[in-house]
C-alpha cells in the first residue's frame, strides 16, 4: 500500500483513503468505502471527516431499520 | 477625554462559540460547545466529533455560511441558508460563565471557504490568540499551540 494510502476501520466498516495532495494546509484525495464499493473525492480534511461520519450514520440507520 | 460610562461593552458575536474541555489529552479529547446563538449545549467525545459538531453548529447558526456543500455517502445535504442576524438564545453572561476544567477557548469563525474553516481561537485562561485557516490548524491550536499557557 502506498505511503499516502491508509486503511481505516470504523464502526465495522473499512475505508481506503488515498491522499493525493495537501494544498492550502489541508488534504485532497479519494475515499473508498469497501463494503459498499462507493468512492468519493474530498477537497479538505473537513470533507473527509464528514464523509466518514456520513458512512457511519448510514450504517447506524440501516441497523435501526433491521 | 472619552466618558467611560458611555462606553458600551462589545457583545459576543453570534459567530462565536465557546469550547469547554473536560479532558484535553491526545487520547482523550472531551467537552462541550456553547454559544449565544447555539440553542443547546453540544457535547463532543473526540477531535473528529468536535469538528463535526462545530460544523453542524455553524450550519444551524447560518453565519458564516459555508461556501461549498460538503460531499456525503448518505443523502446530499441541503444548502445551508445564510442568516445575517442569527437568533440569540443566551445572554453574554450565561456564555461567559461557562468554563471547562481542562481549558476554555473562544472560537470566532470568520469564513468557511474551500470546504474548510477560517477564524480565530482565544484561550480564555491565558488570553493567548491564534489564527487558523483549516480544521487541522484549529485542532493543532487547541491541542498544542495554545496549550502552554492554558490550564491542562
Amino acid at each position: 500500500m502506498d505511503k499516502k494510502t491508509r486503511k481505516v476501520e470504523l464502526y465495522g466498516q473499512t475505508f481506503i483513503i488515498d491522499i493525493k495532495g495537501s494544498h492550502n494546509n489541508t488534504w485532497q484525495g479519494t475515499i473508498l468505502w469497501v463494503q459498499k464499493q462507493k468512492k468519493e473525492s474530498f477537497r479538505s480534511t473537513l470533507e473527509l471527516i464528514r464523509l466518514l461520519d456520513s458512512a457511519v450514520e448510514t450504517v447506524k440507520e440501516e441497523e435501526q431499520k433491521n | 477625554m472619552m466618558d467611560m460610562s458611555d462606553t458600551k461593552q462589545a457583545k459576543l458575536p453570534a459567530n462565536s462559540i465557546r469550547i469547554c474541555f473536560r479532558e484535553r489529552r491526545p487520547e482523550c479529547f472531551q467537552g462541550w460547545i456553547c454559544g449565544v446563538a447555539c440553542k443547546d449545549v453540544v457535547e463532543f467525545y473526540d477531535a473528529a466529533d468536535l469538528i463535526i459538531k462545530i460544523d453542524s453548529v455553524y450550519n444551524r447558526i447560518g453565519h458564516p455560511q459555508p461556501h461549498q456543500i460538503l460531499r456525503s455517502f448518505g443523502e446530499t445535504d441541503e444548502p445551508c441558508a445564510y442568516c445575517g442576524q442569527p437568533e440569540r438564545y443566551h445572554t453574554d453572561e450565561e456564555i461567559k460563565a461557562m468554563h471547562g476544567e481542562e481549558g476554555t477557548f473562544e472560537m470566532l469563525m470568520l469564513t468557511r471557504h474551500s470546504a474548510e474553516w477560517q477564524g480565530m481561537l482565544t484561550c480564555m485562561e491565558s488570553g493567548k490568540r491564534g489564527k487558523f485557516a483549516t480544521t487541522l490548524e484549529c485542532i493543532r491550536l487547541l491541542n498544542e499551540g495554545l496549550r502552554s499557557d492554558c490550564h491542562g
